[in-house]
This record gives structure tokens, sequence and C-alpha cells, in this order.
């Protein structure tokens, strides 16, 4: 395993495990996680419940909830600097980790309402956001986030900046809790589910004004969704998880046109087309998602895989393997 | 009503009045559903799509009478072709009709008792309409659940021994354990993983084929509806804006409301990355919904008129409805071309 981040990298996550201790036996939720982040790089984790995919983004900023615990594993982060740091060392209460937490990465979520305190009003949080990294007054400090409101599309920001999470609509706090996590300029903004309790036409502004700031503001987006298009339209890169493992990862290109892994392929045969109407015939999997206290021992997929090769799948855990076009799968087809 | 349908709404309004002090004085109402004019047609599916705050979810428990409508008639056809007005019976003389008319709801979490067994929850409704009991009721409580694919040895257990989809069968074993004629589905698909979500729409399917059984299927996801729909009604701020053939609708929707949905939902295909039309705003208020057409302030057609004059909802093509001024001029864009 390397010991240093590539090149061209903003973060490297190598080999990451995130364990929660339970009264019924240890979860494995991450199980060796490997994936990177280029700069100005979108990346789409997609997955189904219990795919690891959301505690995965919460160890990169190692907000991790008790009693989980990330047991093994770096998180590399190529610093301003040019140094990189590996979060999954940090204290999750130090220092070190705060500076990183909201300056160099920030995270957005479905539920904008758990971003917010209902104690202060958008404005105080924003601008305690921006002093918190930067050594500006209080005044300059609230201009700057008038600015940034004004930016994600909210009318009338100034007076907006003194409303309270609850005054707003849906979008709109969709919208300023946006602006919250980018007001500092974050190198690499983790956004889960951000768009999947809103309304379609919504989503369509949401990510297009994620989009759109991320050119501005020349950012990596970690993207994590359950949803496929989504996952099409914004993505440059894709890792499909399933029960705490990668199982697939490729450009989105390569992904969609030709997936590898029979769960990649499952996956994509089981959502209706829009446009397709009945001609589409929708390949349903069998079965559901393992409980994590019950996974399955070899491939966490084999007993819903269409291709699954007795005595080899199911005591064998397959190697994620390199196939080329900058491709990698998890699955005993590739690695014969 | 007409010979086909099986359903009919007419003029249906359901308000919600606000209520505001001490004394709760009437300050407003929400026109949760206003002034609804749809028929179902028997054994179809007809798909009912639209945003959050459009009324198809107040609708959809309207005509199970969950809530008493405000005004206006649900008109019911029964198997031996007499018809009834649902909007006017009481709670004691709507009884028989609830065996038929059943509904399926989103969230299979919150939906079941934690503390009732499978057995108990599937055959409560044959228990308070009093059509079995002992071993006649856990023989009808275990066919139910395998027909939507569950083992019998299940009923048993308690809910939370059984993951999202398991639940989602149980919900629909509850539903058509009685005698069920339609079967309103709202969101019944929505809260489910990826993978499981085309197993419960293949059994909708089926079981819709073998039990004769009408869907009203309410959902905001476009994909799904066009999948599983025959025709579909478009809602916004409470009323039906556009209602049509599925296949007609999705080629060549007539409301720009419509054209505004299908172009917003991502299209999983990177090669298609879709220019598309991103409508401004939110959905209004809909106690305070905007004057005239109530789409006209983020319609991207909309003239002078449609400011100040309301469209009805008229046949703009054969079996064809849309509720747009201008619905005969507009070449909107389908769900195939973006």
């Amino acid at each position: 395993m390397t010991t240093s981040i590539g090149s061209d990298c903003l973060l490297e996550v190598q080999d990451l495990h995130v364990e929660f201790p339970t009264r019924d036996g240890v979860v494995k939720a991450v199980d060796g996680v490997d994936f990177s982040i280029k700069h100005n790089q979108t990346v789409g984790v997609v997955g189904e419940s219990g795919s690891g995919k959301t505690v995965t983004a919460l160890a990169i900023l190692q907000v991790v909830s008790q009693p989980g615990k990330i047991s093994g594993g770096r998180v590399l982060l190529r610093q301003e600097s040019g140094n990189a740091v590996d979060i999954a060392s940090l204290n999750p209460r130090g220092k070190a980790i705060r500076a990183i937490r909201g300056k160099d990465i920030s995270m957005i979520f479905q539920e904008p309402m758990t971003s917010f305190s209902m104690m202060h009003t958008i404005g105080f949080q924003i601008v305690e956001a921006i002093r918190l990294h930067q050594n500006i007054g209080n005044h300059e400090a609230r201009s700057i986030a008038i600015d940034m409101l004004r930016r994600v599309g909210i009318a009338r920001p100034e007076e907006r900046v003194d409303a309270y999470a609850f005054e707003l609509s849906g979008g709109m706090r969709q919208r300023a809790m946006i602006a919250m996590a980018l007001v500092t300029h974050p190198r690499l903004l983790i956004a889960d589910e951000p768009t999947t309790a809103l309304d379609v036409t919504l989503q369509a502004q949401i990510m297009e004004l994620i989009r759109e700031l991320q050119r501005e503001l020349g950012m990596s987006v970690l993207l994590i969704t359950h949803d496929l298009g989504v996952i099409a339209e914004n993505c440059d890169e894709v890792i499909v998880m399933y029960l705490g493992e990668v199982m697939e990862r490729a450009g989105v290109q390569h992904l969609f046109a030709d997936p590898l892994h029979p769960y990649t392929r499952a996956l994509l045969r089981s959502i209706p087309r829009l446009g397709h109407g009945k001609e589409w015939e929708l390949e349903p999997i069998e079965g559901m998602v393992p409980s994590p206290y019950n996974r399955p021992t070899g491939c966490p997929f084999h007993p819903r895989c269409p291709a699954f090769i007795p005595g080899k799948c199911d005591t064998l855990r397959p190697e994620l393997v390199e196939v080329g076009d900058g491709r990698a799968v998890r699955c005993h087809l590739y690695s014969l | 009503m007409t010979a086909e349908s099986i359903l009919q709404l007419k003029n249906l309004r359901k308000y919600f009045p606000i209520r505001q002090g001490m004394l709760g004085r009437v300050r407003g109402h929400v026109r949760a559903v206003d002034d609804v004019n749809l028929s179902v047609h028997a054994g179809e599916t007809l798909g009912l799509v639209g945003e959050s705050g459009s009324g198809k979810t107040t609708l959809g428990r309207s005509i199970v009478r969950a809530h008493a409508p405000t005004d206006g008639q649900i008109l019911y056809r029964r198997a031996d072709d007499t018809s009834v007005d649902l909007a006017k019976l009481s709670r004691k003389e709507l009884r028989p009709y609830r065996r038929e008319l059943r509904m399926i709801f989103q969230d299979p979490f919150s939906s079941l008792n934690p503390r009732m067994t499978v057995m108990d929850i599937v055959g409560e409704p044959l228990r308070i309409h009093g059509l079995a009991s002992g071993r006649v009721l856990e023989e009808r409580v275990a066919h139910t659940l395998e027909r939507v694919g569950l083992r019998p040895e299940v009923m048993r257990r308690y809910p939370h021994a059984f993951s999202g989809g398991q639940r989602q069968r149980i919900g629909i074993a509850r539903a058509i354990v009685l005698d069920s004629r339609l079967v309103v589905a709202d969101e019944a698909v929505s809260a489910l993983d990826v993978s499981v979500r085309a197993q419960i729409l293949k059994l909708l399917q089926s079981l819709k084929r073998q039990m004769n059984l009408t869907y009203l299927f309410i959902s905001h996801d476009l994909s799904v509806v066009e999948y599983i729909a025959d025709r579909v009604a478009v809602m916004y701020v409470g009323k039906v804006v556009e209602l049509a053939g599925t296949e007609a609708l999705y080629h060549r929707p007539m409301h720009p409301y419509t054209e505004a949905l299908m172009s917003a939902v991502p299209n999983p295909d990177p090669t298609q990355r879709s220019k598309r039309v991103v409508l401004s705003g939110e959905i209004p208020d809909p106690a305070n919904p905007p004057s005239g057409c109530h789409f006209h302030p983020r319609c991207p057609y909309a003239q002078a008129r449609c400011k100040t004059d309301p469209p009805e909802l008229r046949e703009v093509a054969p079996g064809r409805l849309a509720a747009c001024h201008f619905a005969e001029q507009l070449s909107l864009r389908g769900a195939g071309e973006r």
C-alpha cells in the first residue's frame, strides 16, 4: 500500500474500515473501502440502505457517531501547503480535525434542519462558520454571509439573513445550508443525498446550483445518493457500494454503458426509465439487502447474484481488481 | 356515471381550515383539493403525479374517506352496477365500502402496528368485518401472505423482524385480504431500496391481473408511474392540470407543468445530460395560490391572460384533457426528447 497521496488527488481513502460494536456483535459498516477524489472532480457514491455510503462520508470528517469508530485504513487529504495529512489518525475532538472541518471539507445533508440550530438565525450561524476559520470582524463576516446567500439564489438576502431556518421554505433552507457549507470556500464538498427530500423541480435547481458553485469556486464534490439518475447527470467517477464494500469503480460513461459487476448490472436493469414506457422490462433483484448483523460469507452479494458460482462466491471474498480504463471490480468473474 | 368507470369524482373539494388564536377563529383555508373532476376506469391503473403540496395524497385519502370531503361527489360503482355517492355517507354507512376500497401507504415502517403480529395485522380487516375467525381466518391470512410472496410461517412474527420490502408486502396483504376492488396506493414504493422497488411493482401488477383490481397509483416518481399506469393525471396546487393516456402524455405533454416535471427528472444515461427546462421558484402555498392559472408565475410560456383568467380542464385532443389556454398552440417536449 502506498503511504503517500497521488499527485493529482485531493483526497485518497485507503482500505478504510469503520466498525460499530453493538450488543449483537460488531457491525462492519465500512469494510475496506478504497477510492480517490481528484481536484475539481465529482465522485458519486451509489448504494442502497446499509451500503455504508453515509458512514464513509462521516468517517472522512471524523464524525462517525458513537460507539462507531474508524478501525483501520487511511483518509489522506492534500492540504493547501501540498502536504498530506491522514484524517483517520487525527483525534476526532482535536484541534487539527476542527481546522479541516468546515474549512477544507464541508458537508451538506438531506435534511437541512439537522445543519441549523433552531435557536439562532441562519445569518448568525453562517457568520460563526466564517469567523471560526477567518480572522475578521462581525460586520465584515455578515456582509460575506449576505453575499453568499445571494449567490445561492436567495432573494432579499439582507432580510433573510436574520430569518430562522424554520421560517424558510424547504428549497430556501437547502440553499441556506449550501451557503453555510460553501462560505469558507472548502476544497471538498460532501453532499449526502442533498436532494432526496426535495421535489424533482427543486432537485434540478439545487443540483444545478451545486454544479455552478463548483465551477466558480473550483472544488471537488463527493456526491452520495441512491439515485442513479442523479449520479449519471452529475458525476465524473462512480463508486458502487454494497454492504460496506466497493463493488465497482469506474468513470461515469463506462459504468452506465458497460457495467461489469453483476450487482451494478442488476441495479441498472431494475430501475424504470423515463421515456421508455412499457417496452422497458424491469428485472427485479431477488431477495433483499441482508442485515449488517448477518453478512453473507464470501462476496456479500452472492445470495442475490445471478452469476453466483457455488463453492467460490460463498466462501472466498473477491479482491477489488483493476481491469483497465481506470476501472476496478470486486467479483470472481474478473479475477479468474 | 359512464359505463366504464368504477369511480367518478365530481367537483371534489377538500379544504382544511387554518385556525388562529385561542378561540381558533378560521383565518383561511388550505385548498388541498380544489374542484377535481376525474374518473377511474374499471380495471385500469390511473397514475396520479404531482409534487408535495399538489394535493395528490389528500385526494387519495378523500376517496377512501379517511377525510370527509368539503364538497362534491365521489361516485362509486359497485359490482352489481348500482352506484353510490361515498361523499355523503356516514361512518356507519361507509362500512361495507371499506372492504372494497383499500389503501397502501408509503412508509412500511410506521403504517404497521409494532405490537401486532403479522397474523393480527393482515387478519384484522377480516375480523372487523366479521368475515372469518379462528381456523378459517388463519387460512385466509396464510393464503394472502403466499399471494404477496411471503411464507405463511411468518404470521406469528412482529413487523420489526422484517425488511422494508417485506413490510410493504404485509401492507399489501392487508389491502387485498378482503374482496378489494379499488386500491389507492400512495407512494407505495417510494421508501423502498432501488433493488426491492422493482419486486413490489411487479407484485402489484400481477395481483391486479389475478384479482381484477383497479389502482389509483399516487407517486411523485414519473418513471415509476410511466411504467405502471395506463393513464396519468397530473396535479398542481389542488387541481388536475392534465390527464391523458400514459404513452401520449410522456410522448407529448400538453401542459407546460407536465413538460417541466419530465424535464426535471434526472436521466440515468450520462450520454444524455439534458438541456433541461429548470423551473424557477417553488410550488405555491395552497392557502394562497396565485391568481389566474396557478402555474403562471413559474410558466415559461405564460402570457398576460394567464395572470387573470383561470384555465378550465378541457378536452384538447381526443381522450386528452389539459388546463392551459395555449395547450393546442404549444409544442412541448416529451420524456423521450430530453
